[in-house]
């Protein structure tokens, strides 16, 4: 542990060791130019951030969670892939800049099919079934950029569309989505064109319970950026499936406000749908969700029970 | 706040492990239980890390250290480097900070933290960051809580009871003589809260700037905004109620049009100011002056008057945001400046009390 960070009995962190010993120091014998030394450093794979290998960012400056939830090949890795080749591209708004990424490997690892792409039309799979290294804990990937030259670090998770049916369907599976809790936001995919296929009601019934889940099984605050995204809208024209009202306003009878956005992850028909339209709507939609406010001290302030009670000359009666 | 340390820890961590959790909450135990041990400018750099960031300056070093060694015996993982530690400490500067003015313990500490918090807050727009914004919320909630009560304290009317002044004895009168002093002292809180009273009536009544020699309505609105934050800043004791910063806003809007008090790019509501107005606000070598060289975030116009007295010019508004971490773009009407400047007088007036 005290050489590299890492607990060779493979607990997250030092304090759950029971052979780490607290290290005693003292600050007059520390000069300045130890400041930068940690000996705490970690190493990781670089394919995807756990929850406690995430605090390398976090711990630093804030870091935007975004939960991507969605069933099977509803599009989420794709997503992701899409964010992250625009960002490395310099294809993302003028605002954007790529900063850097904890888990390049990941995205490599995840675009190496696109990678190999010979041309032609698009294969009708581009990404690999997502496995997490650790099937039990949710996984992230990294993404940090500068927006109007301020940095933004976000992570988003990447977790096997298998999560999502079996939240669906069981309650008991939604403490690994604890993390949801902390989300910034939450991005629900959905497969265009199953909204538009014969199976699009099972979607509703589907998305219903999801929706439920998350605010009485989770107790996720209805408050938080939702945006409800349809994948591979290329493939239906960019045209809004009608079944998708009923979903929106299962989100919306249970007290969530969410944002439809269709979104082309890689556009079939580039000529006429952009590749990853949509893609940076959903996260800013997240990033950007309060609008500039100041505190209201006078909303803040305490009202004595007995108003009769309180002096003149707290001018009250001015205000 | 020792009781919100999930929450808050929330903003480094996404799932917060218990050990976590515990660590930080003895970690906030044992610095609340030291920090009547020290300096008194603890509250405002508690206040300026919290608020914004630490960033590292020598103001707020010790305090910074000193969070940061009590935070790393209880969890050794924490980061030696402040670019990879930032955010763990500004959270445990919060709780730290949240359990100070929610205990009010030591008193004469918690208000000022809560008048530097309060302070630092007025002119700057809340995070956009969802669980930082809420936990500077609530911290906003607990300032505004505390500075409110003590407030409506030290407005309490003392009811003096009738002396008995037949003295048979020398201890009778030595206890007759440490009744009068306590009513001496009590008349002189009494006068005190008349002598605000009757000042904030003539000050509303007349809207006239003794400073300027003109009504407040004949004044640029800017100019206006610190002659009667200043002029109400000497009127009112400290801490003020939240009423008293609507006086001050219905003095520097009324008379004008409405477009006149349209809020504008902050930099350019220092273009009438001369030396009347930041002379006015910080003198050389004023407890203002020194404050606002400490802590920029929290004293953020009284930073701008010293360096426009300085420099004889408006500031550089790259080190002005640096400094103050306020934008020169950020749109702020010449009441809000007004506001602030009166946050900042009131929160020198307790620093003056409390530090010495």
């Amino acid at each position: 542990m005290s050489a590299t960070g890492t607990c060779l009995l493979g607990k997250a962190s030092p304090q759950e060791c029971e052979f780490y010993s607290v290290p005693l120091f003292s600050t007059e014998k520390r000069s300045q130019d130890t400041r930068a030394y940690s000996t705490e450093r970690t190493f990781h794979s670089g394919s995807e951030l756990g929850t406690v290998d995430a605090l390398e960012i976090s711990s630093g400056s804030y870091a935007h969670v975004v939960g991507l939830v969605g069933p099977y090949n509803a599009g989420k890795t794709c997503f992701l892939l899409s964010l992250y080749l625009m960002a490395s591209r310099q294809l993302l708004a003028e605002s954007y800049l790529f900063r850097r990424s904890l888990t390049l490997q990941g995205f490599e690892d995840r675009a190496h099919r696109l990678r190999e792409w010979p041309g032609g039309p698009l294969p009708e799979k581009l990404a690999d079934h997502t496995i997490l290294a650790d099937d039990r804990r949710p996984g992230f990937v990294h993404l940090g950029l500068l927006r109007h030259g301020e940095p933004i670090d976000l992570l988003l998770s990447d977790l096997p569309g298998e999560w999502t049916t079996s939240l669906m369907n069981r309650a008991d599976t939604a403490e690994r989505w604890e993390f949801l809790k902390r989300a910034d936001g939450i991005i629900v995919v959905f497969d265009g064109k199953e909204l538009t296929g014969k199976e699009r009601f099972v979607q509703v019934i589907g998305a219903q319970h999801l929706f439920q889940r998350f605010k009485e099984t989770l107790g996720i605050p209805t408050d938080i950026p939702l945006v409800i995204l349809v994948s591979k809208a290329d493939e239906i024209e960019m045209k809004r499936p009608e079944i998708l009202d009923e979903i929106e306003h299962s989100a919306i009878g249970l007290g969530f406000s969410p944002t439809v956005i269709l979104c082309a992850s890689f556009s079939r028909k580039p000529e006429v749908v952009a590749n990853g339209q949509g893609v940076m709507s959903a996260i800013e939609h997240i990033v950007q969700h309060s609008d500039e406010s100041y505190v209201d001290w006078r909303k803040l302030a305490p009202s004595p029970a007995d108003d009769s009670q309180r002096p003149f000359r707290m001018f009250k009666f001015l205000s | 706040m020792i009781s919100k340390t999930f929450e808050w820890y929330r903003t480094v961590s996404p799932t917060p492990s218990s050990q976590a959790v515990e660590a930080r909450t003895k970690a906030a135990e044992e610095l609340i239980g030291e920090i009547s041990a020290q300096d008194k400018h603890v509250a405002l750099a508690l206040a300026q890390g919290v608020a914004c960031e630490f960033d590292g300056s020598g103001s707020e070093a010790a305090t910074f250290e000193w969070l940061l060694r009590k935070l790393k015996l209880k969890d050794p993982a924490v980061s030696e480097n402040l670019s990879e530690n930032q955010l763990e400490v500004r959270s445990i500067a919060a709780i730290t900070l949240g359990e100070l003015l929610f205990k009010s313990e030591p008193e004469g500490l918690a208000v000022l933290a809560a008048s530097g918090l309060v302070s630092a807050m007025t002119s700057r727009p809340l995070p956009k960051e969802r669980y930082l914004r809420a936990m500077l919320e609530e911290l906003s909630h607990l300032a505004i809580e505390l500075i409110e009560k003590t407030a409506e304290t030290r407005r309490k009317r003392s009811i003096l009871s009738p002396l008995k002044l037949t003295v048979p004895d020398l201890p009778s009168a030595q206890k007759a003589i440490q009744q009068l002093q306590t009513q001496i002292t009590e008349l002189e809180q009494n006068a005190a809260m008349d002598r605000e009273e009757i000042s904030l009536f003539w000050f509303m009544a007349t809207g006239f700037s003794t400073k300027k020699g003109k009504p407040f309505s004949a004044l640029p609105v800017s100019v206006a905004a610190v002659h009667a934050a200043l002029d109400v800043g000497r009127c009112v004791l400290a801490p003020a109620p939240l009423n008293c910063f609507e006086i001050l806003t219905s003095i520097v809007e009324s008379k004008r049009k409405l477009e006149d008090c349209d809020a504008i790019a902050l930099k350019d509501q220092f273009v009438h100011w001369s030396a009347d107005e930041w002379e006015a606000i910080s003198g050389a070598d004023s407890l203002d002056e020194q404050l606002a060289l400490k802590f920029p975030v929290v004293f953020p116009i009284t930073w701008i008057a010293n360096r426009m007295r300085e420099a004889q010019l408006q500031p550089n508004w790259t080190e002005c945001k640096k400094m103050t971490r306020l934008r020169g773009e950020a749109k702020l009407t010449a009441s809000a400046i007004a506001r602030q400047l009166l946050s900042e007088k009131l929160a020198v007036s307790i620093a003056g009390e409390t530090i010495g």
